[in-house]
């Protein structure tokens, strides 16, 4: 059986990727299609969260564990939303208000919250007592206040050192890791699209 | 060093009253136009009558307070200039409600179908952004109402990439620019400005420097820029006091902390002092 | 037929595959597997758990909020030798693992990896499966959850190592207020910076890849590694030439690349 599922792996690994490569028409309409099929396996990955958020709530509800009151109030929202999107539409008054008077407001705070998290990773390991950490701190520092009008303030030059350390040094260094990574993931492909890959679940 | 809960919570009070007072008293400060804001500025003013820009809402509501200003400032550009038509899309769940809210400010006498168009959300990522790449109308049959694709006058201009005069790739994560680079621009030939996150910057630069990507805005600076140059002041200028505020008063802290440490271990008795970790 | 501008690329891909296949024929002929270098990161795994072994506070493993379905699935199966190794010092330690995931299938596979490291381990009656968790699929849905959960059973060793939007920092930092030790890892750039500062270990980009044949020690998988260290040979090797060449004003390479390697 294991065959078979590393067969058909790498029969649709070859289609995708050779669409990329070479241009025959039998090869496109097929690449095409699979990628539709991706589309719609997506969705259904969505549909089985929707599940599995559905049954573990569900099952804290009927055991009334001390989570339950938030696990009956996420269960709503999961039910209004899903309702609402899919009878009255996801433009309808209904949806839109839930969404931007709810739902929005939570994202910003809890995105906001890095901000808190952020000043306290600062405030612990941006030190001096150490030569890379003083590096990371004088970096940090120049291309902070780079980002922001005050640092032009400060001083004209802020905003020249910092756009030389983003355009040099750093694009070096993101130049070699996005390669590296790029090669990585093209060899995790290979293993798995080849069956050398351990299966699991 | 490890912090305690009491020096956290003033941390964050004080933080707080930093990032807010400039809100309460806004304090202006001048601003200096980036070379790659002005490369997007200039991108769309070459436009011409009959082209079709792909605005991508790839963001959802954390990353929005640092994107959806630009995004807002960049489509009033758009609808600035005669005879464009603009395609929102979204490949992140959250993505349609912001391109709902974006579309709702346009200018009056623009009619949806023809100049604008919100054909919601695919789910797939990157697989999803090859798709539309490749057959625009096969992956999204409808819009967001239901309205067929047929029935969108926009729509028929565009069948490819190839089509696309500009794509503007909003996004707080993935999928971003990067994966557009590959679908669309290596593949297609087209051209790709990105609206990124502050964070995202960095690795980004890297594709604008390759000409991979034809421009790029940085967050809510790239926003404020943005509004500088079309004359039009919104959330991006309004936000540059308290950031800066908040810039100041990371490093400030940060300061006072290592000046604190060096006090502290100069006080130390030689025979108490520890290797600096 | 064959995009001229791919030429350099599909070359480059033919080559790993040659070279995978190569080395995988020489291991199972006989041959030995090719050294690694040490990789601190993962050299600290063993002892960030046996601290929580001590100190007798679970560990908790994350692998972010990225999908099977999308172009994260590489570093996603990646981080699954990274929780199997970190099952396995579990069990043989007698430690609590918890995790926690934000993808649906990505959990059933989890399930499945903890359940085996336990059993290989000799201690199947220590798996619960109530310790491996879904939260949610969304970003900050999920974060919130993990956050509570680091700092509610305040754990000793924090692994977060998948891939991350800007919750990766979140879960850093409710780590270090949990006071544990942390390993991070992930190919995002724009969550790797956080991770280096905010985590005691890191890996950096690719060593993500290298960690199942690195903590496994499997000498097929360790001589597939290397095919990816030739391949990083050889586009050092396009670089330098590169570099070189239009340096001393020639365009002879640069030409080479924008005609067959877009």
């Amino acid at each position: 059986m294991r065959q078979v599922y590393v067969a058909i792996t790498l029969i649709v690994t070859l289609l995708v990727a050779f669409d990329g490569y070479v241009r025959v028409d039998v090869v496109t309409k097929a690449a095409a299609e699979l990628k539709n099929w991706g589309i719609i396996l997506s969705a259904f990955a969505l549909g089985l969260a929707a599940l599995g958020l559905f049954t573990l709530h569900l099952g804290r509800i009927s055991r009334r564990t001390p989570e339950w009151p938030y696990s009956a109030a996420l269960l709503f929202g999961l039910v209004w939303f899903a309702g609402a999107g899919t009878f009255i539409g996801t433009t309808s008054p209904g949806y839109v208000f839930y969404y931007r008077n709810l739902l929005q407001p939570i994202g910003n705070a809890v995105f906001s919250l890095l901000m808190f998290y952020i000043v306290t990773a600062a405030f612990r390991s941006f030190t001096i007592n150490k030569w890379q950490s003083a590096t990371i701190l004088i970096t940090a520092a120049f291309i902070m206040l780079g980002s922001v009008p005050v640092g032009e303030v400060i001083w004209k030059g802020i905003p020249e050192i910092s756009g030389w350390i983003l355009r040099v040094p750093n694009t070096a260094g993101q130049r070699g890791i996005i390669i590296g990574s790029a090669i990585g993931g093209v060899a995790a492909a290979l293993r798995t699209a080849l069956g050398l890959e351990r299966m699991r679940g | 060093m490890t912090m305690t809960a009491n020096t956290r919570r003033l941390i964050y009070v004080l933080f707080v009253i930093a990032v807010a007072a400039p809100m309460v008293r806004p304090v202006p400060m001048p601003l200096m136009v980036k070379q790659e804001t002005r490369d997007l500025y200039t991108r769309i003013e070459q436009l011409k009558p009959g082209d079709t820009v792909v605005m991508c809402f790839d963001y959802s509501p954390g990353t929005a307070t640092d994107i959806h200003a630009a995004a807002v400032a960049v489509f009033h550009h758009l609808m600035r200039r005669p005879g464009i038509g603009v395609i929102g899309v979204a490949f992140v769940a959250d993505g349609p409600q912001f391109a709902e809210q974006t579309f709702a400010t346009a200018p009056p006498g623009k009619k949806y179908g023809f100049d604008l168009v919100n054909l919601g959300y695919r789910a797939g990522g990157e697989n999803a952004i090859a798709a539309f790449s490749q057959d625009v109308q096969k992956t999204f049959p409808a819009d967001i109402e239901g309205t067929p694709a047929g029935r969108l006058p926009l729509l028929s201009k565009v069948k490819s990439a190839r089509d696309f005069a500009l794509v503007i790739e909003m996004s707080g994560g993935t999928p971003g620019p990067a994966e557009w680079i590959r679908q669309a621009g290596q593949p297609y030939g087209a051209a790709i400005g990105a609206i990124v996150t502050t964070v995202m910057v960095p690795p980004n630069l890297a594709y604008l420097q390759s000409k991979q990507l034809a421009a790029l805005l940085y967050g809510l600076r790239g926003a404020a820029e943005y509004e500088t140059l079309v004359g039009r002041p919104g959330n991006g200028l309004a936000g540059m006091g308290s950031q800066s505020a908040a810039a100041v008063f990371i490093l400030l802290a940060v300061a006072i902390n290592n000046i604190r440490r060096l006090v502290l271990r100069r006080r130390a008795l030689p025979s108490e002092r520890r290797p600096a970790q | 037929m064959v995009i001229k501008e791919r030429i350099l690329s599909l070359g480059l891909v033919a080559f790993m595959v040659a070279a995978m296949l190569y080395g995988l024929w020489r291991v199972k002929n006989g041959a030995r597997a090719p050294a690694i270098r040490k990789i601190p990161a993962l050299e600290a795994l063993s002892e960030m758990i046996g601290r929580a072994t001590e100190m007798g506070r679970p560990v908790h493993f994350t692998a972010g909020t990225g999908r099977l379905v999308d172009q994260n699935a590489p570093i996603m199966l990646a981080s699954l030798d990274v929780l199997g190794k970190s099952a396995e010092l579990c069990a043989r330690y007698g430690s609590r693992l918890l995790v926690t995931a934000s993808d649906p299938v990505y959990h059933a596979m989890c399930v499945d990896a903890v359940k085996t490291s336990f059993a290989s381990s000799g201690d199947a009656e220590g798996f619960r499966s109530e310790d491996v968790r879904f939260l949610s699929d969304t970003q900050f849905a999920y974060a919130a959850g993990a956050i509570g959960l680091i700092e509610r059973e305040k754990v000793a060793a924090n692994v977060v190592v998948g891939s991350y939007g800007a919750e990766g920092l979140l879960l850093a930092e409710a780590g270090a207020n949990a006071g544990a030790v942390q390993l991070a890892g992930t190919i995002n750039m724009n969550i790797l910076p956080f991770f280096v500062v905010a985590c005691d270990y890191t890996l950096l980009g690719e060593e993500i890849y290298a960690a199942g044949a690195y903590l496994s020690g499997d000498g097929p998988r360790v001589s597939m590694l290397a095919a990816q260290d030739y391949a990083k040979v050889a586009v050092i090797l396009a670089i330098v030439l590169g570099v070189v060449t239009f340096s001393v004003g020639s365009r002879a390479i640069t030409n080479i690349l924008d005609t067959f390697g877009k």
